[in-house]
C-alpha cells in the first residue's frame, strides 16, 4: 500500500510544529491561585450561596478565621493594657520567630496571616504583570489588603517596629496596586513590579513570614 | 445534581472542590494541566499565550465548576473550554506569530529520526498556519496530538462527521499550498 506523502510529511512535522515545552506548572497555579483568591468571594455570594449549604462554613473559614483573629487581637491589645507575659513565652511547642515589643499573641498572629495573605497576592501580581495587563478582578484583592494593612498600623499594640515599616512599604505599593484597579496598563503594572524588586520587597516580606502552620507564632499573651 | 465516583477519581475531586477544599482544586490542576498546556501551545505556537490561555481555562473552569454536570468525562469538559479560550484567544489579538522569525530563530528540537527540509517545513508550517481556524484545530488535534474525530467533536462541539470533513478539506488546502512544490515532498 503506498502512503500519502502528506501523511508522511504531517507525521515529521508533529515534533517540529510549535513544540510544546514543559509547562511551568508552579507560575501558572500561583497565578490562578492568585487570580481566584481576588474575586472567588463575591462571586459565590454572587450565586447566592446559602449558609446551610455543605461547605459554606468551610469556604469561608479562613477570611472569618482573619477577621476573627484581628478583632481577637485588637481586643486583647486594648484589654491586657500593660499586661505583659514573661518575655518569649510561646503558644505551641515550636520557637519560630518572634515580634519584637509588646504584641499579644492573637495581634501578631493576625499580622503574620496577613503578610502571608499579602505575599501570595503580591507574587500573583508580580506574575500576572510580568505577562500581561493585570486582570481587574485579580487587583480588587489590593483594597482588601490595604485595608487591612492601615487596620494594623493604627493599632498602637503592633509594637515590632521591623513589621511596622513593612506594612507602611506595603501600604504605598497596595495603594499603587489599587489606583491601578480603574485604569490598568502594563506600563504602570511594570513600574510598580519593578519597585517592588528594587526595594526587595517581596524577599523581606518572606523572611518575616515563619515557616509552617501560622499558629506557632509566639508572642505575648 | 451530586457528583459521586470512585475515590481519587476527577468526579469524586469534583465533589471535593465544591465542598470547599482547596487542596482538591490543586489535585485536579495537577491531572490535567499539561494537556490543556500542550493543546494551548500547539495552537498558539507561543509560550506566553499559551500560559495565559491554561491560566484562563483553569480560573474559568473552577469558577464554573458547579455547571459541570457530569454527563462527559471532566478531560472532555475541560478540553472544550481550553480550546474555546484559545480560539477566542488567539482571534481577538488578531494576532498572528511570526512564523518565519520563529523558524530562523528556533532551537532544533530535541533529536529527529527524520526532520523535514527546512524549506519544506516553513511552507508546510505557513500553510497550516493560514488554515481556517476551524480547520487547522481539527488538523492540529487529530494528526498531531492524536485525538479522535469523537473526542474532536466533543472538544469542539461539533459533530464528529463535521471534524472529518473540516480535516479533508484542511489537507486539501495543505495540498493546493505545497502544490508547486510537489517534487520536494511527493518523493
Amino acid at each position: 500500500m503506498n502512503e500519502d506523502p502528506l501523511d508522511r510529511l504531517l507525521d515529521q512535522a508533529r515534533d517540529q510544529y510549535n513544540p510544546p515545552p514543559p509547562a511551568p506548572r508552579e507560575d501558572m497555579w500561583a497565578a490562578i491561585e492568585a487570580r481566584r483568591g481576588g474575586r472567588t468571594g463575591m462571586q459565590r455570594w454572587r450565586r447566592g450561596m446559602s449558609w446551610r449549604q455543605p461547605g459554606t462554613i468551610r469556604k469561608l473559614a479562613w477570611p472569618l478565621g482573619i477577621a476573627a483573629l484581628l478583632a481577637v487581637g485588637f481586643g486583647l491589645g486594648r484589654l491586657t493594657q500593660d499586661g505583659k507575659v514573661a518575655p518569649g513565652r510561646a503558644l505551641g511547642p515550636t520557637t519560630p520567630p518572634e515580634m519584637e515589643g509588646s504584641t499579644s499573641v492573637a495581634l501578631a498572629g493576625a499580622a503574620l496571616l496577613h503578610l502571608s495573605r499579602t505575599e501570595t497576592f503580591l507574587t500573583g501580581f508580580r506574575l500576572e504583570a510580568q505577562a500581561r495587563v493585570p486582570d481587574p478582578a485579580l487587583l480588587a484583592g489590593a483594597r482588601d489588603l490595604l485595608g487591612t494593612t492601615r487596620l494594623l498600623l493604627d493599632t498602637p499594640d503592633l509594637k515590632d517596629q521591623r513589621v511596622r515599616q513593612l506594612l507602611r512599604e506595603l501600604e504605598v505599593v497596595l495603594a499603587q496596586v489599587a489606583q491601578l484597579q480603574a485604569e490598568p496598563t502594563r506600563e504602570d503594572a511594570d513600574l510598580i513590579v519593578r519597585e517592588l524588586d528594587e526595594q526587595g520587597v517581596l524577599p523581606r516580606l518572606r523572611t518575616s513570614i515563619p515557616a509552617g502552620p501560622a499558629a506557632n507564632i509566639s508572642g505575648e499573651s | 445534581m451530586t457528583l459521586r465516583g470512585a475515590p481519587g477519581s476527577d468526579r469524586a475531586t469534583i465533589a471535593r472542590v465544591l465542598d470547599g477544599d482547596a487542596a482538591a482544586e490543586r489535585e485536579l490542576y495537577e491531572r490535567h494541566v499539561d494537556r490543556v498546556y500542550r493543546m494551548a501551545y500547539r495552537m498558539a505556537g507561543d509560550a506566553e499565550l499559551a500560559r495565559e490561555f491554561t491560566q484562563d481555562t483553569f480560573v474559568r473552569a473552577f469558577d464554573r465548576l458547579a455547571t459541570f454536570r457530569g454527563e462527559a468525562a471532566f478531560s472532555t469538559w475541560l478540553g472544550s473550554i481550553a480550546i474555546s479560550v484559545t480560539l477566542t484567544g488567539l482571534r481577538q489579538r488578531k494576532r498572528r506569530w511570526d512564523r518565519e522569525i520563529d523558524l530562523e530563530t528556533a532551537e532544533p528540537v530535541a533529536v529527529r529520526r527524520e526532520s523535514l527540509e527546512p524549506d519544506l517545513r516553513r511552507r508546510l508550517f505557513e500553510a497550516i498556519d493560514a488554515l481556517p481556524e476551524g480547520y487547522r484545530a481539527v488538523l492540529v488535534l487529530h494528526e498531531l496530538e492524536g485525538y479522535t474525530h469523537e473526542e474532536i467533536g466533543a472538544l469542539l462541539d461539533i459533530d464528529p462527521g463535521t471534524s472529518k470533513a473540516q480535516l479533508f478539506r484542511a489537507r486539501a488546502k495543505l495540498r493546493t499550498a505545497l502544490g508547486p512544490h510537489a517534487g520536494d515532498w511527493n518523493r
